[in-house]
């Protein structure tokens, strides 16, 4: 059939086209054309007021790269990228957390749908009240977490809790802090999966006799397949474009210790205003994030295919 | 809210467009706290009085927002009436020609404004930005908690300083209260000691950019601070807190002094009022003369402007001392014109006026004098060196790297 398509099946081309062209274009306006923009602007040294923008190396000898190479000598660039490498290593932890819960909670019980409903009140949240709720435990002096450390005697009378005061472990603070909401999607997520479970394929399983960890290995795990695959692209972009509850709690401090380059870039387009330097930085994360999901999806479909 | 005030933006820019003959000011305002709201509207419902015929529509955005939104609109489609900061944030402006001079505006009271206040109003000997409120930093502390220390009088000197640190210490004290989880509250304790160690000129041509923040000067400086830092003078908990957090540790008791504006002043609870007072920050050498810590809000015209004839109009308003007066009772800041009266029986005003009266010259702190590239690197910096004195080397690098990007 290759080449020759029947009438039928041009007209259903062309319909389909048309169907999509409105959210193309808007697609096209807010996704595409922003990227592209980006990229433009990460040749440039725009400072958000001169209504002239042109490339570094238009016009002057130097280069056109010359924000990717103030890039590589940037130490708080370094940093941020090793604090997005942490978040993606961490952070991901949500997941099997949220397969857990599902697992404890995927009974027909009224208690059940009460502890989920709990559990799940998080994701409701905007990541500004969990950033807000958190700094708040984490406060030195005046917040839950001293208060608890105090009560059961792993902290002295005048010792402080000085988590989010220290460079090495403000980053820890602020994971922990994310996969709570995240934790939650993660779980809603795969008691979506386990519902459409083929119950057939787990009770031939119950008559053959296998075990629990086999069951949950072998049977279940491999079912959920679809659900995984979701949880992972959202953890993975979720590490990567971690910023809100960052700006709230720690503002990427102490000392750019806990940046990460999701706010790095907001800090110097919209505060330094180096509208060029914030679009090289947003190039860099994109490619990453292009690089990791691509990857996972070839893997995936690789899988797939080989599989069926 | 927001979009509320957004378009409403927009209809102010049109509707200035389509009558501009018929007596217009459109005044862009990022006071939108209650206070300095309030004090705006109490000196506005005055002009109107004064000045019936002019149809004033002011247009109140939320400080952050304005920030970044002046970038879009003073090129292109710009008010009749701006706010704004003194300093370096204005000259940045002026030196793209989107601000309007205002020395006839200033003929008529001259002799009224210090010559240290004209100073950060001026740039190339043209005056374009018109002083309305400013406001005094220096020493907030605790008097019993002194006394409890065996400290009797509040120090004058950095040596008293330390000394009073080490006496506040043993006593169990946290001597100095500083919040770092937003960095500028480091950066006054930078701006002070500088400008007492090296004098004001060359910390003025430093944040300029002309000077090196690797210079031997400025490492005489920090080590100048370090010598507060070892004592273990501020609580290493700092970073995890806001300003505001750690203000909370003065009036528990926690901590005995906070160097801090003088907005603080209306935060002092009720019950521990009676307890803090005010002492400038302490001279360090006394060969240099006192500079001070004045941060000054401003109104201009930008070039653009389609109303100037009423916008100056408007600003020989604000220059006048009654006028000022008049804001500054709300504000509970203090006015620029020297004539202006304040009230006499609030004692930090009272310092205030006295210690900025008296300043060979005014600063309008770290983050407005520097470049915001060089500020953020300075003062994240600054915040890094209170709890790692050993890494000042790096730390001044670093910062004079960034200066040697921006001013290149």
């Amino acid at each position: 059939m290759a080449g020759s398509l029947s009438f039928m099946q041009r007209r259903d081309h062309k319909t389909a086209w048309r169907f999509l062209a409105p959210s193309l274009f808007l697609y096209s306006l807010y996704v595409i054309f922003p990227i592209f923009f980006s990229m433009y602007l990460s040749l440039t040294q725009w400072d958000g007021v001169s209504s002239q923008v042109l490339p570094l190396c238009i016009g002057s000898d130097s280069s056109c790269f010359q924000n990717f190479i103030d890039l590589w000598q940037d130490d708080v660039f370094w940093m941020s990228l090793k604090n997005n490498i942490a978040w993606l290593l961490f952070f991901s932890l949500s997941a099997p957390l949220g397969l857990a819960l599902a697992l404890l909670f995927h009974v027909k019980a009224r208690a059940a749908s009460f502890y989920k409903s709990l559990l799940f009140m998080p994701m409701v949240f905007s990541l500004v009240v969990v950033g807000t709720i958190w700094s708040w435990f984490l406060q030195p002096e005046f917040g839950l977490v001293e208060f608890l450390l105090k009560g059961v005697g792993l902290l002295g009378a005048g010792e402080n809790f000085t988590m989010m005061a220290s460079e090495r472990w403000a980053t820890a603070g602020l994971i922990a802090a994310a996969a709570w909401p995240h934790a939650a999607y993660c779980m809603v997520l795969y008691l979506a999966g386990l519902s459409n479970l083929q119950k057939n394929v787990i009770e031939a399983a119950e008559i053959e006799g296998v075990s629990k960890w086999q069951m949950l290995w072998f049977i279940i795990l491999p079912m959920l397949r679809p659900a995984t695959i979701i949880v992972v692209i959202v953890t993975m972009i979720g590490a990567l474009r971690a910023f809100d509850l960052i700006s709230i709690m720690t503002a990427g401090g102490p000392a750019n210790s806990s940046n990460v380059l999701a706010l790095y870039m907001y800090q110097q387009t919209f505060e330094n205003f180096r509208y060029g330097y914030g679009a090289a930085i947003s190039v860099v994360l994109f490619a990453i994030s292009l690089l990791l999901i691509l990857l996972y999806l070839k893997q995936t479909l690789k899988d797939e295919t080989g599989r069926s | 809210m927001k979009l509320l005030k957004v378009i409403g933006l927009g209809l102010a820019c049109f509707a200035s467009t389509a009558f501009a003959a018929s007596g217009e000011l459109v005044i862009n305002s990022m006071h939108s706290d209650p206070t300095s709201k309030k004090a705006f509207e109490t000196i506005l419902s005055e002009f109107k009085k004064e000045h019936a015929n002019i149809n004033v529509k002011v247009n109140t955005i939320d400080h952050e927002s304005y920030k970044v939104q002046i970038r879009t609109w003073l090129p292109n489609n710009p008010p009749d009436v701006a706010t704004w900061f003194a300093g370096n944030r204005a000259k940045f402006f002026v030196e793209k020609n989107l601000v309007e001079p205002l020395d006839d505006v200033f003929s008529a009271t001259a002799g009224q404004f210090s010559a240290g206040a004209l100073s950060a109003i001026s740039f190339n000997g043209k005056k374009y930005l018109m002083p309305t409120n400013y406001y005094h930093w220096g020493f907030y502390y605790r008097k019993d908690l002194f006394q409890k220390a065996g400290i009797n009088a509040a120090p004058k000197t950095w040596d008293e300083l330390l000394s009073a640190a080490q006496k506040l210490k043993a006593a169990g004290i946290t001597p100095i209260a500083i919040g770092t989880k937003q960095a500028w509250p480091a950066a006054a304790w930078f701006d002070f000691i500088n400008m007492r160690v090296n004098g004001y000129a060359f910390h003025m041509n430093l944040l300029a950019g002309k000077g090196s923040y690797s210079s031997p000067e400025v490492k005489k400086t920090m080590a100048t601070w370090a010598q507060l830092v070892k004592v273990g003078a501020f609580p290493e908990t700092a970073a995890a807190m806001t300003w505001q957090e750690a203000s909370a540790l003065m009036w528990q008791g926690k901590a005995a002094m906070y160097l801090m504006g003088n907005f603080i002043s209306s935060e002092i609870p009720s019950a521990v009022k009676a307890q803090v007072e005010f002492f400038p920050f302490p001279t360090i050498d006394p060969k240099i003369p006192t500079a001070q810590v004045a941060p000054t809000d401003v109104y201009f015209i930008p070039a653009k402007a389609k109303n100037k004839a009423n916008a100056k109009l408007f600003m020989s308003f604000l220059a006048r001392a009654d006028i000022q007066q008049k804001y500054n009772e709300v504000t509970g800041l203090l006015p620029v014109n020297t004539q202006a009266k304040i009230d006499t029986k609030n004692s930090f005003l009272k310092s205030g006026q006295q210690i900025l009266g008296q300043a060979t010259g005014l600063s309008q702190f770290f983050d407005r004098d520097a470049e915001p590239e060089v500020a953020k690197v300075g003062m994240d910096g600054f915040v890094e060196f209170l709890r790692h004195p050993d890494r000042t080397d790096a730390i001044l690098n670093r910062i004079e790297t960034t200066r040697k990007r921006v001013h290149r």
